[in-house]
């Protein structure tokens, strides 16, 4: 993102700097905002009246079949094609090397013919070990969280409803094991989403994906309770079904991404920044600013409510969160309509006072009243990585030098002479092909590391370009070291794209990986960040979003 | 992916079935191929690069790169790389690395010494098509159309064109020749890049199995470090 869209000047003193921003532990605390995935894509859907409709429904009493979900838009429609299987407990793993899963899904680019069902029912089942092609957009399964699930399909079975603390505690009836997009396993590369403008942001295609799953699983749910209770049976009320949304289990294999994807990781984030910024700019609070805030405020009081996590890490910082809030609500109350820039002077209020948890939340409630100053941002969130790949090998090996000092001072101030500082490798594990994380020092393999260590990398290349003594131009430099290439290449994307960068050192033996996935999954939209290790969480996703038919009936998102 | 390409192969003995990957997956796959053969991570960048490049085009790219790679495999840097003056060559008469010239070549694509009009000549180059991507990159840094020509072959390359002459069968492809690197002015057809390519089952598992030097062996503590703490049956 060079320039964003309808650039604000003034909003340049109100910017936050990259080394406060791209740390790990600040990323790791982040939260939904408006410019979240999910709620671009429900926004554009709202705005181009799309429609929506279930054509095939062809299920059994056991729940086994498959069902087409259609998302019908101003140019084209796009189905989402759901098989349903009986899968025995023992078979469950949300593991990317599970081989069985309770659905299976993809997204269909038009209409699928009978034809299309069928090849596809011989390959989305298989999922990775399966083969869809150019008319597929993403491949995805889930599994069913059992004991809500089993609970929602007795109650409604009986004509009851079902418990809404119940609901709450898990927050979903499936959760989505991976949902691959562009490219993955013979689907269509991103380039025939290209020009179709209601693909245009990041993972539009696999946000729409998921909601439409969301929609099959309380349909499965419904459809099994009227199988088992005939005319007994209820569905589940609208307010209930809100409360759900797609749960998702992430592991290790997402962590990498942000890493090796540096100018989408700077749009995302600068697009972010910016809206953070425009807000401060703001000379006076409007009322209805300051209502919107508030009704934010409650929404994040009402998620937090319903946010469980076991994990000692995430059950600390919901502590902190649930005073942040309280803090936040008392400012507002006593302070926030007073005084110019009211809205920066929060936002320095909570810089001083908040945790980072709290702070994070803090910028997702300033941006939520103010659409009009900020959404435009999401179309900045493409990136065009190609672009960015030419290495200029013009540049002076002394600018490199004072590059690398400059933008990656964290990187050549760290000692990576210690065991605690390069104590992690990542690698692709032969067994599974999956990206794992090594203890260097008590295991084999660190030779085979992935380029994830980047502050070692620019340490390196710092040192070497020191040395040189040879003709003062990188394409000189390279040419007798190839093996800085790969840093080369960064350093200049970083020098052009300050957010590209994360900015600590991701092999030290305190990193925690779940910080890199909870900043991705924020940027999709997730809520309910739930660690089951420090490589390893859970989510909920469109968690109290609209459903097709609510959309369709005008509800806001 | 592998899986899928054992499955195709079972019966196909002389690796002639075809597999279509997409874009991305010639990337990845290509990206831990020449990192498996020896290549650093950032020249193994522009070798997925190059073949992607080609592969859009309809040309054989995951091909001709399984062929360098095969060639180049344990090979030093120093052997391959080329000594840059006026005639580009390797330092003892080797055989030079198209990766390697490539990235030199896309590295000076701003240097003033590059935007001469003279002619560039590079001796004893093997793949010399994998060095088009790169020359394309100098055409659109130099706002120039260039022309690569080698053996029986010519390609242009212009900001958005490239256009290859060649008899009809690529049988020499691969092998070492002299190559120039010239201006011209005529620009190149406008190229309108495809989103995927078929590749050879022999192409799959060759590249497969370099790919495979960059996988790390599974542990017992690796396995269990890799999933959740908890069971996943809730």
């Amino acid at each position: 993102m060079q320039e964003p869209a309808g650039h604000h000047a003034e909003s340049a003193a109100f910017r936050r700097q990259p080394a406060t921003v791209m740390r790990l532990a600040r990323m790791g605390s982040a939260h939904p905002t408006r410019l979240s995935f999910l709620r671009v894509l429900l926004r554009r859907m709202k705005n181009d009246n799309w429609a929506f409709d279930r054509p095939v429904w062809q299920m059994d009493a056991k729940g086994v079949g498959r069902a087409v979900y259609r998302a019908i838009g101003p140019e084209r429609t796009y189905s989402l094609v759901a098989f349903a299987h009986d899968l025995p407990a023992e078979m469950r793993s949300d593991r990317v090397i599970a081989t069985a899963w309770d659905a299976t899904f993809t997204l269909f680019d038009g209409t699928p013919s009978e034809a299309d069902l069928e090849r596809l029912a011989a390959n989305v089942p298989l999922q990775e070990a399966g083969r869809i092609g150019p008319s597929e957009l993403s491949l995805s399964r889930a599994n069913r969280s059992v004991r809500l699930f089993d609970h929602v399909v007795e109650r409604l079975s009986q004509g009851r409803q079902p418990d809404a603390d119940a609901l709450d505690a898990v927050g979903y009836l499936m959760r989505t094991t991976a949902v691959y997009g562009s490219g993955k396993f013979g689907a269509a590369d991103r380039t025939v989403l290209q020009n179709r403008p209601e693909a245009h942001g990041p993972f539009q295609m696999e946000m729409l994906s998921v909601w439409l799953i969301r929609a099959f699983t309380v349909d499965l749910a419904e459809h099994l309770a009227a199988a088992r209770g005939g005319e007994m049976a209820v569905a589940m009320a609208p307010d209930l079904r809100r409360r759900l949304g797609v749960g998702n289990s992430t592991g290790l294999g997402m962590a990498p991404f942000l890493v090796r994807h540096p100018v989408l990781l700077n749009n995302w984030v600068q697009a972010r920044e910016e809206a953070l910024a425009r807000v401060r700019a703001q000379k006076s609070a409007t009322s209805d600013a300051i209502a919107g805030f508030r009704a934010a405020l409650k929404d994040a009081a009402r998620t937090l409510a319903t946010w469980r996590s076991p994990h000692p890490i995430q059950a600390g910082k919901l502590d902190d969160l649930g005073r942040d809030l309280q803090m936040i609500r008392a400012y507002q109350d006593e302070r926030l309509e007073k005084g110019p820039h009211p809205w920066d002077t929060l936002w320095r209020w909570g810089e001083r006072s908040l945790s980072l948890e709290g702070q994070e939340m803090l910028l997702s409630l300033m941006l939520e009243p103010h659409g009009n100053l900020v959404d435009s941002l999401a179309e900045c969130m493409d990136a065009d990585e190609d672009a960015a790949f030419r290495i200029d090998g013009a540049m002076p090996v002394d600018r490199a030098e004072s590059l690398l000092n400059e933008f990656y001072d964290w990187a050549v101030s760290t000692d990576f002479s210690t065991a605690q500082s390069t104590a992690r490798f990542w690698y692709v594990s032969e067994e599974k092909l999956e990206p794992r994380l090594g203890e260097r020092h008590d295991e084999p393999g660190a030779d085979l590391e992935l380029p994830l260590c980047i502050g070692r990398l620019a340490a390196q290349m710092r040192k070497d370009v020191s040395a040189w003594q040879g003709e003062n131009t990188l394409a000189a430099f390279l040419l007798a070291h190839p093996e800085h290439r790969f840093m080369a290449r960064r350093v200049q994307v970083t020098a052009r794209y300050p957010f590209a960068e994360v900015r600590d050192n991701l092999i030290a033996s305190d990193m925690l990986p779940i910080d890199l996935l909870r900043c991705k999954l924020a940027f999709f939209g997730a809520s309910h960040f739930d660690p089951r290790s420090d490589r390893w969480v859970r989510i909920s996703l469109f968690q109290n979003a609209p459903y097709p038919q609510d959309l369709a009936a005008g509800e806001p998102v | 992916m592998t899986a899928h390409c054992d499955r195709d192969g079972r019966d196909d003995p002389d690796g002639t079935l075809r597999i279509r990957l997409s874009l991305p997956e010639i990337d990845a796959l290509c990206l831990k191929a020449a990192r498996g053969a020896g290549y650093s991570w950032g020249v193994a960048e522009e070798a997925s690069f190059a073949a992607r490049w080609l592969a859009a085009r309809g040309l054989p790219g995951p091909a001709m790169l399984l062929a360098h790679l095969q060639r180049f495999d344990g090979k030093g840097w120093d052997e391959i790389v080329p000594v840059v003056g006026d005639v580009w060559s390797a330092r003892k008469g080797g055989v030079l690395c198209a990766l390697a010239v490539g990235s030199a070549l896309s590295d000076r694509a701003d240097l003033p010494g590059n935007r001469s009009t003279d002619a560039l000549r590079i001796d004893g180059l093997a793949s010399p098509m994998l060095i088009l991507p790169f020359v394309q990159q100098n055409a659109r840094a130099q706002h120039a159309n260039l022309s690569v020509c080698w053996g029986r072959y010519e390609a242009v390359l212009s900001e958005n064109g490239f256009t290859l002459a060649a008899e009809e069968s690529l049988v020499d492809r691969d092998e070492p020749a002299v190559v120039v690197i010239r201006r011209v002015d005529r620009p190149a057809r406008p190229t309108v890049a495809g989103a995927d390519c078929l590749l050879e089952n022999a192409t799959m598992r060759g590249l497969s199995a370099f790919a495979h030097r960059t996988y790390v062996p599974a542990t017992a503590r690796s396995r269990a470090g890799a999933g959740a703490a908890s069971s996943d049956n809730d």
